[in-house]
């Protein structure tokens, strides 16, 4: 298996991460973890479940009630943008005049 | 002041030998006078003299909790109301958290101070300190040298006794490796031992918190009061957590330790190896039996971590997109642009690489199934170590394979660098929980530490043989000589 430069850059666009110059350093970093993922294809699974920790048979699972939890103004105080009631980003829909 | 164990404060405390202001006086003199070792992102001495002054207050009163008037610091990956939790990163610069983590709460309910937040890896993610938007933190004892990481604030402070404890996360041995490059005392607990709720999140299933001290029985103090069933946090666990200080000075006879001893043999440097038999045949004139073991499935072990780690890396870190809070790029046209741009000036390179891991693992379909053959392995290395654990109590490893590197060695021997996990990560990828102490010294004159792997929950026994080897070795009562370094 191998990587190209296409599948890092795809990779990173999934992340929501512009490589710029480090394109050359990350293809090396998945051409390493792919070699980790071969590594660990070779041992012999057959019959294990994947990992739980011991304690998740008995996870303490709060109640469904029904609560009132408005917490705008905290929340509002730690956006970097947020006026009248709304997180404030770039305009998404454009009114085309069609 | 500085030089006597927190027990020691808090009789002198309530003694009248001196006062909490008088403590945390002292301590915020030598944080200045140590400025130059880069360990605190935030202080608020203010804040702290404000806290002390009640602590003198209430200690003169029955009701002063166990660690009233202590000062301490917390890694600054905890949310804490009062100063900014930026986790090292420029994507967190001025995040104000709007409520304390758990264990923040239990440790100012006990009294403790906090004077700051200490420096480290950014998001917990690496393992020299180098890795911080706010610059590297320097190794005391010697500040060519890096203080390990992530916890590399809190251990280079606590190392400098410019503080008397302070915090850790332990995702793959960010508490345990700091300890060991600089001499000092550490667990990583049981996995559910202690909350997280307030941790920020790097790799959920691997993370938990623990501190750093100089000696093992304030190590047992302080986690005995983080320790704990927490209902904001399903994953902790509902017990009730025994008391570690009665187990401290009971008998190690004839408890068995075993000795992976064909692990000592590659990528360990010689000064390692001897001080791990050196500690071995400590243990064993103490009573214990060394018991040599194999552990067939170490070469999976750094594979398995990043694998795992990785991917749950880039799902936590998916939430830091410039909108909600933090960083927000200034030069967006569009949404995603918005989201991109934030996060690619806002996370370092090292997150980056981390994020990119996991999402390439979690997505592409030349490795389909990685996450889930990973997974698996796994569990194969739990089974491994619990069943190793039946035939001994626990197993005695190095904590890394060296000492502290060089500044800016790990980019120019990035093998070294690489390997500095593969001890610590067994005891996160299997949930168990493991203890780091000093035991000796490396050809450069850096401490170098040994752990103790032990069985779910068996932390009480970590606290009693750890604490066994203190009492019988000085190699906790090495301090760093330290100039003036503003």
């Amino acid at each position: 298996m191998s990587i190209d430069l296409e599948t890092v850059q795809a990779t990173a666009k999934l992340a929501y991460i512009d490589l710029n110059d480090d394109i050359e350093i990350m293809h090396n970093k998945l051409l390493s973890i792919l070699k980790a993922v071969e590594m660990l294809q070779k041992v012999d699974t057959t019959g294990t479940s994947p990992f739980k920790h011991e304690n998740f048979a008995n996870l303490n699972i709060r109640e469904d009630i029904v609560s009132c939890n408005n917490i705008q103004e905290k929340l509002a105080k730690l956006a970097p943008k947020f006026n009248d009631d709304a997180y404030q980003i770039p305009i998404v829909l454009t009114n085309t005049g069609k | 002041m500085h030089k006597l164990s927190i027990i020691q404060q808090i009789a002198a405390l309530r003694s009248k030998e001196f006062s909490s202001l008088e403590l945390v006086n002292h301590y915020l003199n030598r944080i200045e006078q140590q400025k130059g070792l880069n360990a605190f992102i935030n202080l608020d001495p203010e804040y702290a003299l404000n806290m002390a002054k009640k602590a003198d207050e209430l200690l003169t009163t029955a009701n002063a909790p166990t660690l009233c008037g202590i000062p301490m610091a917390h890694k600054d990956m905890f949310c804490t109301e009062h100063l900014p939790t930026t986790c090292g990163s420029k994507i967190l610069q001025n995040f104000q958290a709007p409520y304390n983590a758990t264990i923040v709460e239990r440790l100012q309910a006990s009294g403790a101070i906090m004077l700051g937040k200490t420096n480290l890896d950014e998001f917990g993610m690496g393992s020299s300190g180098e890795n911080s938007y706010f610059g590297p933190t320097l190794n005391p004892w010697n500040k060519d040298h890096v203080p390990g990481g992530s916890s590399s604030g809190s251990a280079a402070a606590v190392a400098a006794q410019i503080i008397p404890f302070a915090t850790t996360t332990d995702t793959g041995g960010s508490g345990r490796q700091p300890a060991s490059f600089c001499g000092l005392n550490s667990m990583k607990p049981t996995y559910g031992l202690i909350s997280r709720h307030g941790q920020v999140a790097y790799a959920s299933s691997f993370d938990q918190a623990g501190a750093l001290t100089t000696n093992i029985p304030d190590l047992a103090l302080i986690m005995q009061i983080m320790a704990g069933f927490d209902k904001m946090d399903s994953t902790t666990i509902n017990k009730t957590v025994p008391n570690f200080s009665e187990h401290l000075d009971k008998s190690i006879k004839s408890i068995k330790i075993g000795l992976p001893i064909s692990l000592l043999e590659e990528n360990v440097d010689i000064s390692v190896k001897n001080v791990v038999l050196d500690a071995a045949e400590t243990f064993k004139q103490l009573g214990a039996e060394i018991i040599e073991i194999d552990i067939n499935l170490v070469g999976t072990w750094l594979s398995c971590y990043q694998i795992t780690a990785c991917a749950e890396a880039s799902a936590n870190l998916a939430r830091y997109d410039g909108v909600r809070f933090g960083f927000q790029s200034d030069s967006a046209a569009t949404i995603e642009e918005l989201i991109t741009k934030s996060r690619t000036e806002g996370f370092g390179r090292e997150v980056k690489k981390r994020i990119l891991t996991g999402t390439f693992v979690l997505s592409n379909n030349q490795s389909e199934h990685a996450y889930q053959q990973a997974q698996k392995v796994r569990q194969l290395i739990t089974n491994e170590l619990k069943q190793k654990l039946q035939e001994v109590q626990v197993i005695l490893l190095p904590t890394a394979p060296s000492e502290a590197f060089k500044l800016g060695e790990s980019k120019t021997n990035s093998k070294k660098y690489q390997h500095g996990d593969m001890f610590t990560v067994c005891a996160n990828l299997a949930g168990l929980p493991a203890i780091a102490f000093p035991a000796g010294f490396g050809n450069n004159n850096l401490p170098i530490g040994v752990q103790l792997l032990g069985n779910y929950l068996s932390e009480p026994q970590l606290f009693q043989i750890a604490n066994a080897y203190q009492k019988n070795t000085n190699w906790h009562t090495k301090f760093p000589r330290l100039g003036e370094n503003k």
